[in-house]
Protein backbone atom coordinates (compact mmCIF):
# COMPACT_ATOMS: atom_id res chain seq x y z
CA UNK A 1 0.00 0.00 0.00
CA UNK A 2 1.36 3.64 -1.10
CA UNK A 3 1.26 6.25 1.32
CA UNK A 4 -0.15 9.39 -1.28
CA UNK A 5 -1.31 12.62 -0.81
CA UNK A 6 -2.25 15.67 -2.85
CA UNK A 7 -1.76 19.28 -1.69
CA UNK A 8 -3.79 22.33 -2.50
CA UNK A 9 -1.38 24.47 -3.65
CA UNK A 10 -4.30 26.91 -4.86
CA UNK A 11 -7.27 25.35 -3.37
CA UNK A 12 -9.98 28.01 -5.15
CA UNK A 13 -12.79 29.56 -4.09
CA UNK A 14 -15.27 28.48 -1.71
CA UNK A 15 -13.14 24.61 -1.74
CA UNK A 16 -15.15 21.95 -0.44
CA UNK A 17 -14.83 18.13 0.58
CA UNK A 18 -18.26 16.81 -0.72
CA UNK A 19 -19.75 13.34 -0.66
CA UNK A 20 -23.52 11.35 -0.78
CA UNK A 21 -24.29 13.66 2.63
CA UNK A 22 -25.74 13.39 5.29
CA UNK A 23 -29.72 12.39 4.31
CA UNK A 24 -30.36 10.52 7.21
CA UNK A 25 -29.72 12.76 10.07
CA UNK A 26 -31.33 16.25 8.66
CA UNK A 27 -33.85 14.89 11.32
CA UNK A 28 -31.40 15.67 13.82
CA UNK A 29 -31.19 19.12 12.15
CA UNK A 30 -27.84 18.52 10.10
CA UNK A 31 -27.60 19.91 6.33
CA UNK A 32 -28.11 17.16 3.92
CA UNK A 33 -25.33 18.49 2.03
CA UNK A 34 -23.42 17.32 -1.17
CA UNK A 35 -22.31 18.00 -4.42
CA UNK A 36 -24.15 20.86 -5.94
CA UNK A 37 -23.81 19.00 -9.49
CA UNK A 38 -24.41 15.27 -8.49
CA UNK A 39 -23.28 14.62 -12.20
CA UNK A 40 -20.00 15.92 -12.24
CA UNK A 41 -19.10 14.27 -8.86
CA UNK A 42 -20.86 10.89 -9.69
CA UNK A 43 -18.66 10.82 -12.67
CA UNK A 44 -15.43 11.89 -10.89
CA UNK A 45 -15.41 8.87 -9.02
CA UNK A 46 -16.37 6.67 -11.55
CA UNK A 47 -13.55 7.94 -13.83
CA UNK A 48 -11.02 7.06 -10.70
CA UNK A 49 -12.43 3.76 -10.07
CA UNK A 50 -13.77 4.40 -6.76
CA UNK A 51 -17.19 3.81 -5.34
CA UNK A 52 -20.03 6.16 -5.55
CA UNK A 53 -20.26 8.08 -2.51
CA UNK A 54 -16.28 8.26 -2.19
CA UNK A 55 -15.24 12.07 -1.28
CA UNK A 56 -13.97 14.61 -3.93
CA UNK A 57 -13.01 18.54 -3.68
CA UNK A 58 -15.54 20.95 -5.34
CA UNK A 59 -14.74 24.10 -6.00
CA UNK A 60 -15.15 27.58 -7.94
CA UNK A 61 -12.45 29.16 -10.05
CA UNK A 62 -8.83 28.32 -10.89
CA UNK A 63 -7.12 25.81 -9.06
CA UNK A 64 -3.48 24.43 -8.82
CA UNK A 65 -2.58 20.62 -7.09
CA UNK A 66 0.41 18.97 -6.53
CA UNK A 67 0.61 14.94 -6.04
CA UNK A 68 3.23 13.48 -3.49
CA UNK A 69 3.25 10.08 -5.25
CA UNK A 70 2.25 8.08 -8.89
CA UNK A 71 -1.53 8.83 -8.40
CA UNK A 72 -4.87 8.87 -10.85
CA UNK A 73 -7.34 11.79 -10.45
CA UNK A 74 -10.07 13.24 -12.81
CA UNK A 75 -11.50 16.33 -13.37
CA UNK A 76 -15.11 16.67 -14.47
CA UNK A 77 -17.52 19.95 -14.14
CA UNK A 78 -18.57 22.39 -17.87
CA UNK A 79 -15.62 23.98 -20.09
CA UNK A 80 -12.33 24.44 -18.38
CA UNK A 81 -8.65 24.05 -19.55
CA UNK A 82 -7.02 21.23 -17.51
CA UNK A 83 -2.55 21.13 -17.69
CA UNK A 84 -0.58 18.37 -16.08
CA UNK A 85 3.13 20.47 -15.51
CA UNK A 86 1.70 22.84 -18.68
CA UNK A 87 0.76 20.21 -21.28
CA UNK A 88 -2.93 20.30 -21.99
CA UNK A 89 -4.99 17.63 -20.73
CA UNK A 90 -9.03 16.58 -20.58
CA UNK A 91 -11.83 16.43 -18.58
CA UNK A 92 -13.96 13.35 -18.13
CA UNK A 93 -11.09 11.22 -18.21
CA UNK A 94 -8.78 9.12 -16.09
CA UNK A 95 -5.46 11.41 -15.68
CA UNK A 96 -2.38 9.42 -14.19
CA UNK A 97 -0.33 11.38 -12.64
CA UNK A 98 3.80 10.87 -11.49
CA UNK A 99 5.22 11.88 -8.35
CA UNK A 100 5.49 16.11 -8.35
CA UNK A 101 3.21 16.64 -11.08
CA UNK A 102 1.27 19.85 -10.85
CA UNK A 103 -2.12 20.08 -12.31
CA UNK A 104 -3.96 23.60 -12.77
CA UNK A 105 -7.71 24.01 -13.71
CA UNK A 106 -9.13 27.18 -15.29
CA UNK A 107 -12.36 27.25 -16.25
CA UNK A 108 -13.91 28.84 -18.88
CA UNK A 109 -16.70 30.88 -17.25
CA UNK A 110 -16.54 32.63 -13.82
CA UNK A 111 -18.54 31.11 -11.12
CA UNK A 112 -18.66 27.45 -12.29
CA UNK A 113 -18.40 24.53 -9.81
CA UNK A 114 -15.63 22.15 -10.63
CA UNK A 115 -14.90 18.58 -8.99
CA UNK A 116 -11.60 16.36 -8.66
CA UNK A 117 -11.87 13.03 -7.97
CA UNK A 118 -8.38 11.02 -6.63
CA UNK A 119 -7.68 7.46 -6.65
CA UNK A 120 -8.04 5.69 -3.40
CA UNK A 121 -9.60 5.56 0.22
CA UNK A 122 -9.49 9.05 1.31
CA UNK A 123 -8.05 9.30 4.94
CA UNK A 124 -10.38 12.90 5.56
CA UNK A 125 -12.45 13.33 8.96
CA UNK A 126 -16.15 12.04 9.10
CA UNK A 127 -18.92 13.52 10.94
CA UNK A 128 -22.42 12.19 10.82
CA UNK A 129 -21.62 9.90 8.48
CA UNK A 130 -20.04 12.23 5.65
CA UNK A 131 -16.48 13.77 4.93
CA UNK A 132 -19.06 17.01 3.70
CA UNK A 133 -17.47 20.79 4.76
CA UNK A 134 -20.79 22.95 5.90
CA UNK A 135 -19.96 26.35 6.09
CA UNK A 136 -23.19 27.43 7.34
CA UNK A 137 -23.12 25.09 10.16
CA UNK A 138 -19.26 25.07 11.39
CA UNK A 139 -19.09 21.72 10.51
CA UNK A 140 -17.09 18.90 8.87
CA UNK A 141 -14.52 19.16 6.02
CA UNK A 142 -10.70 19.40 6.50
CA UNK A 143 -10.75 21.08 9.68
CA UNK A 144 -13.85 19.29 10.84
CA UNK A 145 -15.18 23.13 11.54
CA UNK A 146 -16.30 24.18 8.25
CA UNK A 147 -14.35 26.15 6.83
CA UNK A 148 -13.17 26.08 3.62
CA UNK A 149 -10.06 24.20 2.18
CA UNK A 150 -6.96 26.65 2.38
CA UNK A 151 -3.30 26.85 0.40
CA UNK A 152 -1.87 24.03 1.27
CA UNK A 153 -3.92 21.90 2.52
CA UNK A 154 -2.74 18.13 2.01
CA UNK A 155 -5.10 15.15 1.47
CA UNK A 156 -4.18 11.40 2.39
CA UNK A 157 -5.47 8.67 0.17
CA UNK A 158 -4.90 4.80 0.67
CA UNK A 159 -4.05 3.67 -2.71
CA UNK A 160 -4.65 -0.63 -2.64
CA UNK A 161 -3.90 -0.61 -6.43
CA UNK A 162 -4.19 1.44 -9.88
CA UNK A 163 -6.50 1.05 -11.89
CA UNK A 164 -5.79 -0.97 -14.73
CA UNK A 165 -7.87 1.32 -17.75
CA UNK A 166 -7.78 4.51 -18.71
CA UNK A 167 -11.74 5.91 -18.67
CA UNK A 168 -13.90 8.06 -20.54
CA UNK A 169 -16.92 9.40 -20.51
CA UNK A 170 -18.23 9.20 -23.96
CA UNK A 171 -19.74 12.56 -25.56
CA UNK A 172 -23.15 11.47 -25.05
CA UNK A 173 -23.04 10.47 -21.37
CA UNK A 174 -21.63 13.62 -20.25
CA UNK A 175 -24.06 16.02 -18.55
CA UNK A 176 -25.26 19.44 -20.78
CA UNK A 177 -24.51 22.57 -19.38
CA UNK A 178 -26.95 24.46 -21.28
CA UNK A 179 -29.90 26.06 -20.21
CA UNK A 180 -31.77 26.07 -23.77
CA UNK A 181 -34.51 23.73 -22.49
CA UNK A 182 -36.53 24.59 -19.28
CA UNK A 183 -35.97 23.68 -15.75
CA UNK A 184 -38.43 21.00 -14.75
CA UNK A 185 -40.48 21.29 -11.51
CA UNK A 186 -42.71 19.18 -9.51
CA UNK A 187 -45.52 21.18 -8.50
CA UNK A 188 -46.31 20.16 -4.29
CA UNK A 189 -46.04 21.60 -0.71
CA UNK A 190 -48.59 24.92 -0.91
CA UNK A 191 -48.85 24.95 -4.72
CA UNK A 192 -52.44 25.20 -4.05
CA UNK A 193 -51.93 28.82 -2.19
CA UNK A 194 -50.98 30.32 -5.69
CA UNK A 195 -53.11 31.68 -7.66
CA UNK A 196 -53.65 30.55 -11.30
CA UNK A 197 -52.04 33.71 -12.24
CA UNK A 198 -48.99 33.57 -10.18
CA UNK A 199 -48.36 30.27 -11.48
CA UNK A 200 -48.94 30.65 -15.06
CA UNK A 201 -46.51 34.23 -14.30
CA UNK A 202 -43.90 32.35 -12.73
CA UNK A 203 -43.84 29.37 -15.98
CA UNK A 204 -43.58 31.82 -18.57
CA UNK A 205 -41.28 34.07 -17.20
CA UNK A 206 -37.45 33.66 -17.50
CA UNK A 207 -35.45 34.51 -14.18
CA UNK A 208 -32.23 36.19 -13.60
CA UNK A 209 -29.59 34.55 -11.18
CA UNK A 210 -28.96 37.31 -8.73
CA UNK A 211 -25.47 37.31 -7.01
CA UNK A 212 -26.94 36.07 -3.64
CA UNK A 213 -26.44 32.39 -4.56
CA UNK A 214 -24.61 29.74 -2.25
CA UNK A 215 -24.73 26.14 -1.39
CA UNK A 216 -27.38 26.76 0.68
CA UNK A 217 -29.81 28.44 -1.57
CA UNK A 218 -30.15 30.54 -5.40
CA UNK A 219 -32.32 33.69 -4.61
CA UNK A 220 -33.84 34.81 -8.17
CA UNK A 221 -35.15 38.02 -9.79
CA UNK A 222 -37.74 38.41 -12.10
CA UNK A 223 -41.99 38.92 -12.04
CA UNK A 224 -42.74 38.32 -8.11
CA UNK A 225 -44.55 35.12 -7.91
CA UNK A 226 -46.94 36.06 -4.73
CA UNK A 227 -48.44 34.22 -2.63
CA UNK A 228 -52.05 34.62 -1.00
CA UNK A 229 -50.87 33.39 2.55
CA UNK A 230 -47.97 33.19 4.65
CA UNK A 231 -48.83 32.04 7.78
CA UNK A 232 -47.71 28.71 8.21
CA UNK A 233 -45.49 26.66 10.64
CA UNK A 234 -41.99 26.01 9.62
CA UNK A 235 -41.57 22.42 7.81
CA UNK A 236 -39.19 20.08 6.34
CA UNK A 237 -37.83 21.33 3.00
CA UNK A 238 -36.59 19.23 0.29
CA UNK A 239 -33.94 19.38 -1.82
CA UNK A 240 -34.51 22.11 -4.59
CA UNK A 241 -38.17 23.53 -3.23
CA UNK A 242 -38.83 26.87 -4.53
CA UNK A 243 -39.70 29.66 -1.54
CA UNK A 244 -41.49 32.19 -2.44
CA UNK A 245 -40.85 34.71 0.35
CA UNK A 246 -43.20 38.24 1.02
CA UNK A 247 -40.95 40.02 -1.69
CA UNK A 248 -42.16 37.08 -4.41
CA UNK A 249 -38.76 36.53 -6.06
CA UNK A 250 -38.16 32.73 -5.56
CA UNK A 251 -35.42 31.27 -4.02
CA UNK A 252 -34.39 27.84 -4.85
CA UNK A 253 -33.39 25.56 -1.47
CA UNK A 254 -29.57 23.76 -2.18
CA UNK A 255 -27.48 21.33 -0.75
CA UNK A 256 -26.48 22.99 2.29
CA UNK A 257 -30.22 24.17 3.15
CA UNK A 258 -31.63 24.79 6.39
CA UNK A 259 -33.92 21.52 7.54
CA UNK A 260 -36.80 23.27 8.00
CA UNK A 261 -38.54 26.62 7.23
CA UNK A 262 -41.47 28.42 7.21
CA UNK A 263 -41.93 30.29 3.38
CA UNK A 264 -44.63 29.24 1.05
CA UNK A 265 -43.11 26.58 -1.62
CA UNK A 266 -44.91 26.28 -4.97
CA UNK A 267 -42.72 22.75 -5.56
CA UNK A 268 -39.79 21.40 -6.08
CA UNK A 269 -36.74 21.39 -9.11
CA UNK A 270 -36.37 17.86 -10.22
CA UNK A 271 -33.40 16.45 -9.17
CA UNK A 272 -31.78 15.40 -12.68
CA UNK A 273 -32.65 19.20 -13.68
CA UNK A 274 -30.82 20.59 -10.47
CA UNK A 275 -27.17 20.35 -11.60
CA UNK A 276 -27.91 22.90 -14.75
CA UNK A 277 -29.46 25.29 -11.98
CA UNK A 278 -26.25 24.33 -9.96
CA UNK A 279 -23.72 25.91 -12.68
CA UNK A 280 -25.25 28.84 -13.67
CA UNK A 281 -23.75 32.18 -12.59
CA UNK A 282 -24.67 35.41 -11.90
CA UNK A 283 -26.63 37.36 -14.74
CA UNK A 284 -27.42 34.52 -16.55
CA UNK A 285 -31.38 33.21 -16.96
CA UNK A 286 -33.41 30.26 -16.31
CA UNK A 287 -36.87 29.37 -17.08
CA UNK A 288 -38.96 27.15 -15.65
CA UNK A 289 -41.66 24.19 -16.33
CA UNK A 290 -43.70 22.08 -14.56
CA UNK A 291 -43.79 18.36 -14.54
CA UNK A 292 -45.65 15.59 -12.71
CA UNK A 293 -43.54 13.30 -10.11
CA UNK A 294 -44.00 10.16 -12.07
CA UNK A 295 -42.54 11.77 -14.89
CA UNK A 296 -40.10 13.59 -13.02
CA UNK A 297 -39.17 9.64 -11.10
CA UNK A 298 -38.81 8.26 -14.78
CA UNK A 299 -36.30 10.65 -16.19
CA UNK A 300 -34.14 9.95 -13.02
CA UNK A 301 -34.41 6.26 -14.13
CA UNK A 302 -33.19 6.83 -17.57
CA UNK A 303 -30.87 8.87 -16.33
CA UNK A 304 -29.42 5.65 -13.63
CA UNK A 305 -29.91 3.39 -16.95
CA UNK A 306 -27.99 5.59 -19.19
CA UNK A 307 -25.03 5.28 -16.85
CA UNK A 308 -25.63 1.77 -16.32
CA UNK A 309 -25.09 1.14 -20.35
CA UNK A 310 -21.60 3.06 -19.60
CA UNK A 311 -20.17 2.00 -16.34
CA UNK A 312 -21.46 -1.74 -17.31
CA UNK A 313 -22.53 -2.16 -13.76
CA UNK B 1 -53.68 10.99 -2.63
CA UNK B 2 -56.78 11.56 -0.78
CA UNK B 3 -55.75 12.02 3.01
CA UNK B 4 -56.82 9.47 5.77
CA UNK B 5 -56.50 8.98 10.26
CA UNK B 6 -55.57 12.26 11.39
CA UNK B 7 -53.68 13.14 8.46
CA UNK B 8 -55.28 16.07 7.19
CA UNK B 9 -53.43 16.30 3.07
CA UNK B 10 -50.91 15.32 1.31
CA UNK B 11 -48.78 17.08 -1.22
CA UNK B 12 -45.76 16.25 -3.05
CA UNK B 13 -42.39 17.24 -2.03
CA UNK B 14 -40.60 16.91 -4.70
CA UNK B 15 -39.61 14.03 -7.23
CA UNK B 16 -39.03 11.51 -4.41
CA UNK B 17 -40.71 12.44 -1.34
CA UNK B 18 -44.20 13.54 -0.30
CA UNK B 19 -45.34 15.75 2.71
CA UNK B 20 -48.05 14.80 5.05
CA UNK B 21 -49.98 17.42 7.13
CA UNK B 22 -51.85 17.11 10.43
CA UNK B 23 -54.03 20.45 9.81
CA UNK B 24 -57.77 19.43 11.39
CA UNK B 25 -56.28 18.86 14.86
CA UNK B 26 -55.08 21.38 17.71
CA UNK B 27 -50.78 21.97 17.39
CA UNK B 28 -50.04 19.53 20.39
CA UNK B 29 -52.41 16.62 18.62
CA UNK B 30 -50.86 17.30 15.46
CA UNK B 31 -47.20 17.30 16.96
CA UNK B 32 -48.14 14.03 18.33
CA UNK B 33 -49.16 12.51 15.22
CA UNK B 34 -45.64 13.63 13.54
CA UNK B 35 -43.80 11.67 16.32
CA UNK B 36 -46.14 8.82 16.16
CA UNK B 37 -45.76 8.42 11.94
CA UNK B 38 -41.78 9.70 12.68
CA UNK B 39 -41.33 6.71 15.52
CA UNK B 40 -43.49 3.94 13.73
CA UNK B 41 -40.96 4.57 10.07
CA UNK B 42 -37.73 5.00 12.35
CA UNK B 43 -38.97 1.78 13.99
CA UNK B 44 -39.37 -0.35 10.58
CA UNK B 45 -36.69 1.79 8.58
CA UNK B 46 -38.31 0.04 5.41
CA UNK B 47 -35.54 0.11 2.60
CA UNK B 48 -37.24 2.66 0.62
CA UNK B 49 -36.39 5.50 3.52
CA UNK B 50 -33.99 8.12 2.81
CA UNK B 51 -35.03 10.48 5.46
CA UNK B 52 -37.76 11.78 7.79
CA UNK B 53 -38.46 15.63 8.15
CA UNK B 54 -40.87 15.63 10.89
CA UNK B 55 -42.05 19.33 12.19
CA UNK B 56 -44.81 21.14 14.33
CA UNK B 57 -47.92 19.45 12.57
CA UNK B 58 -45.85 18.03 8.90
CA UNK B 59 -43.86 15.17 7.99
CA UNK B 60 -41.73 15.16 4.91
CA UNK B 61 -41.02 11.47 4.12
CA UNK B 62 -38.29 11.10 1.45
CA UNK B 63 -37.75 7.80 -0.62
CA UNK B 64 -35.28 6.23 -2.82
CA UNK B 65 -36.85 6.15 -6.20
CA UNK B 66 -34.87 3.18 -7.25
CA UNK B 67 -37.21 0.82 -4.64
CA UNK B 68 -40.45 2.80 -5.12
CA UNK B 69 -42.92 5.45 -6.47
CA UNK B 70 -45.01 8.20 -4.19
CA UNK B 71 -48.10 5.48 -4.64
CA UNK B 72 -46.00 3.10 -3.47
CA UNK B 73 -45.43 4.93 -0.08
CA UNK B 74 -48.84 5.98 -0.02
CA UNK B 75 -49.70 2.48 -0.23
CA UNK B 76 -47.43 1.55 2.43
CA UNK B 77 -48.20 4.46 4.82
CA UNK B 78 -52.43 3.45 4.41
CA UNK B 79 -51.39 -0.52 5.43
CA UNK B 80 -49.36 0.70 8.11
CA UNK B 81 -50.60 0.32 12.07
CA UNK B 82 -48.42 2.73 13.52
CA UNK B 83 -50.42 1.54 17.06
CA UNK B 84 -48.07 -1.37 16.51
CA UNK B 85 -45.17 0.60 16.71
CA UNK B 86 -46.04 2.63 19.61
CA UNK B 87 -49.43 4.24 20.27
CA UNK B 88 -48.08 6.91 21.82
CA UNK B 89 -44.16 6.90 22.11
CA UNK B 90 -42.99 8.42 25.40
CA UNK B 91 -40.11 10.89 24.68
CA UNK B 92 -37.25 11.76 27.54
CA UNK B 93 -37.75 14.31 30.14
CA UNK B 94 -34.63 16.36 30.86
CA UNK B 95 -33.40 18.98 32.63
CA UNK B 96 -31.62 21.95 31.76
CA UNK B 97 -29.21 24.31 34.32
CA UNK B 98 -29.17 27.61 32.73
CA UNK B 99 -27.48 30.50 34.47
CA UNK B 100 -29.88 33.40 34.16
CA UNK B 101 -28.55 36.94 33.15
CA UNK B 102 -25.43 35.59 32.37
CA UNK B 103 -22.88 37.47 30.99
CA UNK B 104 -23.15 37.82 26.72
CA UNK B 105 -26.10 36.28 26.98
CA UNK B 106 -28.61 38.69 28.95
CA UNK B 107 -31.42 40.50 27.41
CA UNK B 108 -33.46 40.61 30.68
CA UNK B 109 -33.90 44.45 30.79
CA UNK B 110 -35.04 44.26 27.13
CA UNK B 111 -37.43 41.23 28.28
CA UNK B 112 -38.84 43.18 31.33
CA UNK B 113 -39.70 46.03 29.33
CA UNK B 114 -41.23 44.39 26.54
CA UNK B 115 -43.38 42.16 28.95
CA UNK B 116 -43.41 44.49 32.11
CA UNK B 117 -42.36 41.60 34.25
CA UNK B 118 -39.50 41.92 36.96
CA UNK B 119 -36.40 39.46 36.29
CA UNK B 120 -37.40 36.87 39.26
CA UNK B 121 -40.80 36.44 37.40
CA UNK B 122 -39.02 36.16 33.80
CA UNK B 123 -36.98 33.50 35.52
CA UNK B 124 -39.97 32.21 37.53
CA UNK B 125 -42.15 32.06 34.55
CA UNK B 126 -39.47 30.20 32.32
CA UNK B 127 -38.97 27.12 34.87
CA UNK B 128 -42.15 26.73 36.12
CA UNK B 129 -43.27 23.72 34.02
CA UNK B 130 -42.07 21.27 31.33
CA UNK B 131 -41.86 22.74 27.66
CA UNK B 132 -42.37 19.99 24.57
CA UNK B 133 -39.84 19.69 21.72
CA UNK B 134 -41.89 20.44 18.86
CA UNK B 135 -38.86 20.32 16.16
CA UNK B 136 -35.81 19.84 16.03
CA UNK B 137 -33.79 21.51 13.03
CA UNK B 138 -32.49 24.91 11.66
CA UNK B 139 -29.10 24.37 12.67
CA UNK B 140 -27.67 20.69 14.02
CA UNK B 141 -29.52 19.88 17.29
CA UNK B 142 -31.66 23.05 17.80
CA UNK B 143 -34.81 22.15 19.32
CA UNK B 144 -38.02 24.48 19.27
CA UNK B 145 -39.97 23.90 22.84
CA UNK B 146 -43.24 25.11 23.55
CA UNK B 147 -45.13 26.32 24.74
CA UNK B 148 -44.41 29.64 26.79
CA UNK B 149 -47.02 31.53 29.28
CA UNK B 150 -48.57 34.07 27.06
CA UNK B 151 -47.20 36.72 29.76
CA UNK B 152 -43.64 35.73 28.35
CA UNK B 153 -44.03 36.14 24.79
CA UNK B 154 -41.86 38.64 22.96
CA UNK B 155 -41.20 39.92 19.60
CA UNK B 156 -38.00 38.59 17.93
CA UNK B 157 -35.32 41.45 17.60
CA UNK B 158 -35.64 44.28 15.23
CA UNK B 159 -32.17 43.01 13.86
CA UNK B 160 -30.84 39.62 14.44
CA UNK B 161 -27.43 39.32 16.09
CA UNK B 162 -24.10 38.34 13.94
CA UNK B 163 -23.12 36.41 16.94
CA UNK B 164 -25.27 34.22 19.50
CA UNK B 165 -22.76 32.47 21.66
CA UNK B 166 -23.09 28.65 21.97
CA UNK B 167 -25.15 27.50 24.89
CA UNK B 168 -27.78 30.95 25.11
CA UNK B 169 -30.95 29.85 26.15
CA UNK B 170 -33.43 31.99 24.49
CA UNK B 171 -37.20 32.81 23.63
CA UNK B 172 -39.90 33.99 20.67
CA UNK B 173 -43.09 34.64 20.53
CA UNK B 174 -44.45 31.55 22.32
CA UNK B 175 -40.73 29.24 21.94
CA UNK B 176 -37.50 28.70 23.60
CA UNK B 177 -34.75 27.17 22.26
CA UNK B 178 -30.85 26.65 22.83
CA UNK B 179 -28.25 27.73 20.58
CA UNK B 180 -26.46 24.30 19.72
CA UNK B 181 -23.53 26.63 18.16
CA UNK B 182 -22.47 29.92 17.72
CA UNK B 183 -24.38 31.33 14.98
CA UNK B 184 -26.42 34.54 14.10
CA UNK B 185 -29.84 34.64 15.31
CA UNK B 186 -32.92 37.29 16.03
CA UNK B 187 -34.39 35.68 19.88
CA UNK B 188 -34.19 37.14 23.29
CA UNK B 189 -31.53 35.71 25.17
CA UNK B 190 -32.38 34.68 28.96
CA UNK B 191 -28.76 32.86 29.82
CA UNK B 192 -26.47 29.81 29.07
CA UNK B 193 -26.46 26.36 29.57
CA UNK B 194 -23.50 23.99 29.90
CA UNK B 195 -25.15 21.48 28.59
CA UNK B 196 -24.04 20.35 24.46
CA UNK B 197 -27.12 20.06 22.40
CA UNK B 198 -25.03 17.43 19.92
CA UNK B 199 -22.77 15.05 19.54
CA UNK B 200 -21.00 16.02 15.87
CA UNK B 201 -19.20 12.71 15.55
CA UNK B 202 -22.25 10.17 16.47
CA UNK B 203 -24.76 12.65 14.92
CA UNK B 204 -26.90 12.80 17.75
CA UNK B 205 -29.47 15.69 19.16
CA UNK B 206 -30.28 15.55 22.70
CA UNK B 207 -33.29 16.54 22.00
CA UNK B 208 -35.86 14.70 19.78
CA UNK B 209 -39.33 15.39 18.82
CA UNK B 210 -42.16 14.41 21.80
CA UNK B 211 -39.63 15.05 24.79
CA UNK B 212 -39.86 17.55 27.43
CA UNK B 213 -37.48 20.00 28.84
CA UNK B 214 -37.46 21.86 32.34
CA UNK B 215 -35.16 24.45 33.08
CA UNK B 216 -33.32 24.86 36.46
CA UNK B 217 -31.78 28.17 37.42
CA UNK B 218 -27.78 27.80 38.16
CA UNK B 219 -25.33 30.43 39.54
CA UNK B 220 -22.57 31.60 37.23
CA UNK B 221 -19.87 29.07 39.47
CA UNK B 222 -22.17 26.27 39.02
CA UNK B 223 -22.31 26.96 35.22
CA UNK B 224 -18.44 27.37 34.97
CA UNK B 225 -18.05 24.36 36.88
CA UNK B 226 -20.53 21.71 35.13
CA UNK B 227 -18.62 23.15 31.49
CA UNK B 228 -15.16 22.48 32.75
CA UNK B 229 -16.28 18.83 33.64
CA UNK B 230 -18.03 18.46 30.19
Amino acid sequence: MLDSAIILTQPGLMSTIVDNGRGIHQQRGFSESGPMDDEAYYWVNWLCGNSDGTPAIEWVGAAEFTVTSDMQIAVTGPGATVKVNDCQCELWVTLALKEGDVVTVEPEKTGTRHYLGIRGNWRVPHIAGSACTVAREGLGGLHEDGSYNCADDTISVDIDSALKEVREVPGWGRPDYLLATPVKVIPGYQNAWFTEVAKQLFYTSSYKITNKIDRMGYRLSGTPVKCARSEMHSEGITLGAIQCPPDGQPIVMMRDRQTLGGYPKLGCVSPTDLYRLAQRVPGEHVTFQSEDADNARASYLLRASRRREITGS
Amino acid sequence: MIPFNTISAIEPAGMNAIILYFHDQPLLEANKSCQRWTSALDAISPAWLASLLPSYDSLVISFHPEHTDMHGVYRYLHDLKTSEYGANPKGENHTVPVWYGAEGADDLALISDHTGLSVDDIIASHTEKPYRVYAVGFAPGFAYLGELDEKLSCPRLASPRQKVPQGAVAIADRQTAIYPAESPGGWHLLGLTPVAMFDAKQARSRFNIGDTVTYVPITKSEYEEALHAR
